[in-house]
């Protein structure tokens, strides 16, 4: 049974939309691997560390460019990108309990072709929108067991590429696919919406 | 530009919040969440006036005047808004007054003395050295701006970091006040919106006043 210990981060004025940090105890910190909240409280022994993540169910030993077959990540100049030269290897085993993870690369990715074994689909890098949009494959495996009922065209994910630190003090490259989970309907709804805002964005513009 | 070394965000909203909905098993079921995510999830709490749960990517309080969403340490922060937005768009008649956006940021000093010339720049201890005994340090300081110009009224909070040995944090809030007639779905969308520009803003606020602290 896990110990209840709840840590009520939200007292202070009651409009206030910030995170009010004095209202914790100020315990010190257990060690700084096993803290895995952002704000600036100390982390309790009694908190809880996040449990192993998503999402890649594949043999520890494999390799995600084992599975992107004309598409690799690689690494340049402390960033990641898309090449087609087989690159580093990146762990995909869970993280593992206590540990922290660093998210160094986020994509935006769009299914556009589905067989039995693969997908392919349209990455929109998130950390520098500039770059160009990509084309890469991944295998269905790679995908979590919940996840699979996502797998369907036109549904996006995002590919998470990031260094974990492990409570001992390792450090490995991870890898992750996390499907996004918004209700088709809103999905839609945003869209429209944002439709519009440009409209009027641009209204005003030639307006002006 | 220095990196932060530790970051994650949050979404408050104030408003009335029936905190006993917000359980686990109730995200799973609107397909917020994944099935295992949702059972894996660890219940601090689940009465009628406090509901608080965490899972491997989120922590969610919720109280009945507010509901907050967090990011776990490092994590991507988009799963978050999706989360937030989703949530919001299913109890869509929920009275929601305020949205505060906010980003925490942990940069590693690479010297003590680096570290402390930040405090020692944006609060000066001459008014202080001789009244107060030993070396006076700085151990928050809160700077808001009202909202202009169709920016938000954003509030920054700056500490020494609690997790990093000579390490620097900063809170950046972005507040967004809202009329009562204001539909949810207004507000889901300007999250929405603003979702990058936020996290932008709050990294080119950090990394400006450390720049600025190290000259």
């Amino acid at each position: 049974m896990p110990k209840i210990s709840p840590t009520i981060l939200l007292s202070g004025p009651g409009n206030s939309t910030s995170l009010e940090s004095q209202s914790l105890e100020n315990k010190p910190l257990a060690s700084p691997a096993a803290d895995v909240y952002p704000s600036n409280i100390p982390a309790s022994n009694e908190a809880v560390v996040g449990q192993s993540s998503v999402l890649l169910t594949s043999d520890q030993t494999s390799n995600v460019s084992s599975h992107v077959q004309n598409s690799f990540l690689d690494l340049k100049d402390g960033r990641f990108f898309i090449s087609n030269v087989p690159p580093q290897r990146f762990t995909q085993a869970a993280i593992a309990k206590g540990s922290v993870l660093k998210t160094l690369q986020v994509w935006e990715g769009t299914i556009t072709g589905l067989d039995e074994q693969n997908f392919t689909a349209t990455l929109r890098d998130l950390t520098k929108p500039s770059n160009p949009d990509e084309q890469a494959e991944f295998a269905r495996i790679e995908v979590s067991e919940d996840d699979q009922e996502l797998l369907t065209l036109g549904s996006t994910f995002y590919w998470v590429v990031g260094t974990e630190r492990t409570p001992g003090g390792q450090k490995r490259n991870i890898s992750t696919l996390q499907f996004r989970r918004l209700p088709p309907w809103t999905d839609n709804a945003l869209r429209r919406a944002n439709e519009r805002a440009a409209l009027t964005r641009s209204l005003f513009r030639s307006a002006e | 530009m220095p990196e932060p070394e530790i970051t994650g965000a949050s979404v408050v909203l104030v408003g009335s919040f029936n905190p006993a909905i917000f359980q686990p098993q109730w995200f799973a079921s609107q397909n917020l969440l994944s099935k295992s995510e949702a059972e894996s999830a660890t219940v601090k709490v689940i009465v009628p006036a406090v509901c608080e749960f965490e899972t491997e990517r989120f922590q969610i309080q919720v109280v009945q005047e507010r509901f907050m969403a967090m990011s776990k340490v490092g994590a991507n922060f988009e799963p978050l808004r999706d989360l937030v937005v989703g949530t919001f768009f299913i109890l869509e008649h929920t009275p929601v007054t305020a949205m505060g956006i906010n980003h925490h940021l942990h940069f590693q000093m690479k010297t003590d003395s680096d570290w402390h010339r930040i405090g020692d720049r944006l609060a000066p201890k001459d008014g202080w050295n001789g009244i107060l005994h030993g070396r006076p340090g700085m151990l928050s300081l809160t700077i808001t701006t009202e909202a202009a110009d169709s920016r938000p009224k954003t509030t920054v909070r700056v500490e020494p970091s609690v997790k990093l040995k000579s390490g620097v944090y900063f809170d950046i809030n972005e507040h967004y006040p809202f009329e009562k007639d204001d539909k949810l779905k207004k507000i889901m969308t300007l999250l929405q919106e603003r979702w990058k520009e936020a996290d932008l803003h709050a990294k080119n606020i950090a990394n400006h006043i450390i720049e600025w602290a190290g000259k």
